[in-house]
Formats: C-alpha cells, structure tokens, sequence
C-alpha cells in the first residue's frame, strides 16, 4: 500500500514539474511542426476529398461541397492519410431562391428595424493569419479577433445587435471549450437568436482560395459536433446554411465536418463553429467572407420577412411560376434560441409549490409536526437538540 | 435534458430505491439528506451564476451546494488523518488534471471521452489510493478541481492575458458536478472490488470494547465452531435489541403524539369552562343590578 502511496505522490509530483516542460513543447509544436490531414475519397487515393488542420478521427463524417456524405473509415496517424467511404447524396433543406443580378443603384437601401440579436465569441483566442499577423498563433488575442469583429460590424449593418464578446480562454489546450463554455452562456442569457464561435483552419492556402461574386476571398467550413444532445438541430442549422449560400453566393460555404465532442454546442440548437480559411490565407480574404456570411445567416435566422434588405438585395424570390417564395426563417419557427422562459417556468412552479407548502403548513398542525420530524432526522447532527446524556 | 440532469435525476431514483445506502453512510449523509442536496443541485443549476468583478463567477447548483457539502464531509470526519488525505488528494488531483490538459488534445473531435468523465475518474482513483475513501474522493475532486482552475487563472492573469474564472458554471452542464459523481462512483466500484475480495481471505469482526478488528492473524479470534456460534447468537441478540428499541421509540412517538393532542382539546376544554364561567358572573352581575 505505502508503495502505491510513494508512487502516486511521485507522479503527482512530476506532473506538477512537467506542466512547465509541456507548455514549452505544446509553443514549441505550435511554432515548427505544422502538418494536416489528407482525406483521400476512397482507397486508390486518386482525388483528394478535403483537407484539416486538427485531428481526424474513424467515424466522423464530411458533407461535401456537392453534398455529398462521407464516413471516415481509416486514418493513419504517421502519414496523417486517410479514407472515406461515400454513405449517400444528403437532401438539404430547400429554399427556392437565386441570385438576383443587379445595377449598384438598386443594392443600397434601409436595414429593417426589429429585436434581433446574435452572439459571437472565439474559444481559440491565439488564432491568426501569417498574412498580415506574421505568425500563425499568439498567445493573447490573434488576429481571428479582427474576423470576429469584422462579422460582428456586418451584422450591425444588417440592423442585427451583436452581442461580440472578446474573452479570452488561453491557453489553446484541452481546457479551452471548458473556459470558453462560461463565455457562451453569459451570451446565451442575452436572448440571442444564434451564437457563432468563430475559428480558422490549418491547411493550405488553396483549398479554401473561392469566388463569390467575382471577388476572391476565403471559403467557409462549418463543424458540427455530434457528441452533442443538440446534434440533430445543429446538423439541420449548418445544413440550412449550406444549402442557402449555395443558392446565392456559390462558393462561400466549402464544407461540413462532423465531428466527435461538444464544441459548446450543447448549449444551444443554434450554435455554429465556423472556420474562416487557414493560417496562410490573408486575413483579408476571411474579413470579405464575414460580408455574405452575415448576409446568409441573416436570411436563414430571420426569414424573407425578418431579414435586412441588405440581404434580400441579392436575392430573387420569385419561382418559376412568377409568384414570389416566402423563406420561413428558423427564429421565426423556434423563438430566441435561449430566452429566460425556461427559468421563468422553472422558478413560477417552484413559488407555486412553495406558496402551497405554506399554506398547508399554516393550516395543519399534521404537517408542521412530520416537517419538524423531517428536519429533525435530516440534520439531527448538525441543528438538532441534543440530547441529555 | 442535459448530462447533469440525467446523472442527478438516476441518482434520486437509486436513493429513493434505497441503492447506494453504504455511499450515503460514507458521506455521512442521510438518504432524505441526499434527496434533498440533489434537488437543490437541480435548482442551482437553472440559476444564473453570480459575478463576482469581470472576471470571477461561480454556479449556485454547480460549485456552492457541493463546496457546502464537501466543508460539511470535513468537519463532519473531524480534524485528523483524513483531513490530510483531503489536502494531498487535492494536490495531487489538481496537478495531474493541470498536467492532462496540456496532454489530452486540445480538440474535441480528437477525444476519446470528455474531459469530465476524466477528471472525475482521476480523482475517484487518487482518493481511494489515498485512503479507501468515498468522502475523499468527492472532497478532491470538487478542490482539485478548482485548484487547477484557479492556477490557470493566476497563471493568465500573471501573463496579463485574463481570463474568466468560473466555478461549476456552464449551465446545466457544469463539469464538476459530473465528475464528483464519477469520482465516489470509480472509488466505491474499487472499493466493491478490492474490499469485498480482501473480506473473503480472511474473516474480521468488530471489537466494540477496543475498537479493533479481531481477527484469526491476529489470534483474537478462534475458527472453533462453537465460538462461532456464540458470536452469531450475539449479534442476533443486539439485532433483536435493535428491533425492540425501534419498537420502542414508535410508541412513545405516538404517544407523544397522542399526549400533546389531548393536552391541546383539555385546554380548549378549560379555556371554554373558564369562558361561560365569566359570562355567567357577568350576567349574574348585570341581573344584580
């Protein structure tokens, strides 16, 4: 027993001396070794299916830009090479619009007015852009902070109020999501329609390189976790994403990644983790993204009704049959994401219950008797009398 | 419905079936006790945390009830050995879950199982190498987990990049009170294991007199038949003691009951007498006049 006793406080110890040597070697990784995942389509490795920075696992799965499903069926971790197997074509939610091309004059008018409200936050605060940041990771607030900022001012544009909060959650460790999750609910409690954690990849540059209306600019990924007890929500929030900006701005959404873990997604049916191009694209290209972003999310949130003008500018709703479509949009559906109605429930049937106890204790001496009985066993060792010896 | 919630809500129905009873002994709790903490947990954890300055918060539901809790288990075990158990298991916790974070990887998709199944499996295992201890494990857990925390945030603060610290705060889904659960679960489930295989080897039996185990090793205690009868015939006895004490305090419950009842009705019954009594002197007074 003692030598198991000797030998815990031995790793204890060397633990708490370690954690210096790890942080060292962690800046050290961060710095030099800079290696992605290649996921090839199947095993003759002939096309390339995507590319990411953080680890792959057996059993995520990817929805292409062409909407197409795939499982993770091997990954080799040496070679960080691995293979997918197509599962099927997956149906998106359909929205029946396109792109409306116009002249400048027409694209310019007021925002519409009304109580809408989204969050943003950034769990990996040392993310940045070697174009211009210079270094890819800093340990403080990166250059990701500016993209955060960047969709927080295009959603204001938008007449959307932007709960934008920079706290950071350093270091980038196993930690972050756990010191990240009180940031996300201190936004949650504002009522928001949708909370965005905002991230950059680490691949290369032209894998997330696209055109969006003759602009180059960065390519979106959106990662959805499927540890989460929101999975099935989440999933239909990113694909009602995909599925609208490849109707209006093709190009801008370049994947789904479906993960294990929680990515604080828990929290919220409405939570999304966007991936704003890699460290070697320029920070400009994922700036010009947050634009149609906004745009999209503003549009799929609030509906043909609730959304900007800014928004419905690109957009032509009219079908085929010359009748113009109604886009639902999901706050519309569901509400606030988050509103206090839970805990106003929650706290009006505990004052119910409590008002009812009151009574019946001021009515019955029963009851007051088999209370004082109940406290009296409950915590007889710590207010109870005590008895005479 | 949240983990939290799930794990809380199977444990009110495990204590209200009366599983988990040696647990509850351990923790030196009650089971209403027990039901009650975990309804006010659940309570706690719908209620918004409370700031303390910008970068300071903790859960109601999350950190306050077992922080309560866990100083109640402290003064409850009294201020001896196992109180420096509590402190190295504590350390020890708080370093390795320090130490795991930097080794676990940094990205959900790349674990195995989430942090505060870990944290919690870590503390279990470290408080029952410590001292066989559910009380512990469940004391460790909550301060080693707040000490981690709480280094990491010195450490930010001393980098000047601050950080929020917050305490069992993320909703309903506060970490810690997952992985306290699962720390008393792993050191009870060791516990099961080992003590259980330990009693088979060798048979002890309580001195109440020296407050030791006898034993066969320890030649106090004979393996001859007799004596062995002698012994179950013993504890029958203080069984059938046990029983007729219950017994005994059920009546004079009732009694007490009936007592105070009767008192109350002869009360009313003198107060009523004394009443009329009055009334009739009154009236006599008023006819006199």
């Amino acid at each position: 027993m003692k030598k198991i006793l000797h030998l815990m406080l031995g790793l204890g110890l060397m633990f708490l001396f370690m954690t210096p040597v790890q942080i060292k070697i962690s800046n050290a990784y961060a710095d030099t070794a800079k290696t992605y995942y290649t996921i090839y389509e199947d095993e003759s490795k002939q096309k390339v299916l995507f590319f990411k920075g953080d680890d792959v696992s057996e059993g995520d799965m990817y929805l292409s830009s062409d909407n197409k499903l795939y499982e993770i069926e091997s990954v080799d971790e040496n070679t960080k090479v691995g293979i997918a197997k197509f599962i099927r074509d997956e149906e998106l939610p359909k929205y029946n619009v396109s792109r409306k091309i116009q002249d400048d004059s027409e694209s310019k008018s007021a925002s519409a007015a009304s109580t809408k409200k989204v969050g943003i936050y950034h769990t990996h605060n040392d993310e940045s852009y070697y174009t211009p940041d210079g270094v890819d990771s800093v340990y403080g607030a990166g250059g990701i902070h500016d993209v955060g900022k960047a969709l927080s001012d295009n959603f204001n544009k938008l007449g959307i109020e932007t709960i934008y909060r920079e706290d950071l959650h350093l270091p980038h460790n196993s930690g972050a999501y756990t010191r990240s999750q009180v940031t996300a609910s201190a936004i949650l409690k504002e009522g928001v329609d949708g909370i965005f954690d905002i991230h950059r990849d680490s691949t290369t540059r032209s894998f997330y390189l696209t055109e969006v209306d003759g602009k180059e600019m960065s390519a979106v990924r959106m990662v959805v976790g499927a540890s989460s007890a929101n999975y099935e929500e989440n999933k239909n929030f990113a694909y009602s994403i995909k599925s609208y900006a490849d109707s209006v701005y093709p190009g801008l959404i370049k994947d789904i990644y479906i993960g294990k873990g929680n990515y604080n997604q828990q929290l919220s049916t409405r939570a999304m983790l966007f991936e704003f191009g890699c460290e070697n694209i320029e920070k400009d290209y994922a700036i010009k993204a947050t634009e149609y972003l906004a745009k999209v999310l503003d549009v799929v949130l609030y509906g043909s009704d609730g959304a900007s003008d800014l928004s419905l500018n690109d957009v032509s709703l009219s079908t085929d049959g010359g009748e113009e479509s109604v886009i639902t949009g999901l706050v519309s559906d569901s509400g606030a994401v988050n509103s206090n109605t839970t805990l106003y429930i929650v706290l009006g049937v505990l004052g119910a219950i409590v008002i009812v106890f009151a009574i019946t204790l001021a009515v019955s001496r029963k009851a007051r008797y088999k209370v004082s009985r109940f406290f009296s066993e409950t915590f007889a060792g710590l207010f109870g009398k005590k008895k005479a010896k | 419905m949240s983990v939290s919630l799930i794990i809380i809500s199977i444990l009110i129905l495990l204590i209200m079936f009366g599983v988990g009873q040696r647990i509850l002994d351990s923790l030196r709790l009650s089971d209403k006790a027990a039901l009650l903490i975990l309804i006010l947990i659940c309570i706690g954890l719908f209620i918004p945390p409370i700031w303390i300055g910008e970068y300071f918060c903790f859960s109601i539901g999350g950190f306050l009830i077992p922080l309560a809790l866990s100083i109640y288990l402290l003064i409850s075990c009294g201020w001896s050995r196992d109180l420096l158990r509590a402190f190295i298991g504590t350390i020890l916790v708080a370093g390795i879950i320090y130490g795991l974070e930097w080794l676990l990887p940094a990205d959900p998709e790349e674990m195995l199982i989430d942090n505060m199944y870990i944290y919690g499996i870590v503390a279990g295992l470290i408080a029952y190498i410590l001292g066989r201890s559910r009380r512990n494990a469940f004391i460790s857990c909550l301060f080693g987990l707040t000490l981690a925390q709480l280094i990491q945030w010195i450490v930010n603060f001393a980098m000047n990049t601050p950080t929020i610290l917050g305490l069992g705060v993320g909703g309903a889904f506060g970490t810690y009170i997952v992985s306290i659960i699962i720390a008393v679960a792993v050191s009870e489930f060791l516990g099961r294991c080992f003590e259980s295989a330990s009693l088979d080897k060798e048979e002890k039996v309580y001195n109440f007199k020296t407050h030791t185990y006898d034993s066969e090793k320890n030649g106090k205690l004979n393996s001859n038949q007799t004596q062995k009868q002698e012994r179950e015939e013993n504890i029958n006895s203080v069984q059938e003691k046990v029983i007729e004490n219950e017994i005994y305090i059920e009546k004079h419950d009732e009694n007490e009951n009936k007592n105070s009842s009767e008192k109350s009705k002869t009360a009313k019954m003198t107060k009523n007498t004394a009443k009329n009594k009055s009334k009739k002197s009154n009236s006599a007074q008023k006819a006199k006049k």
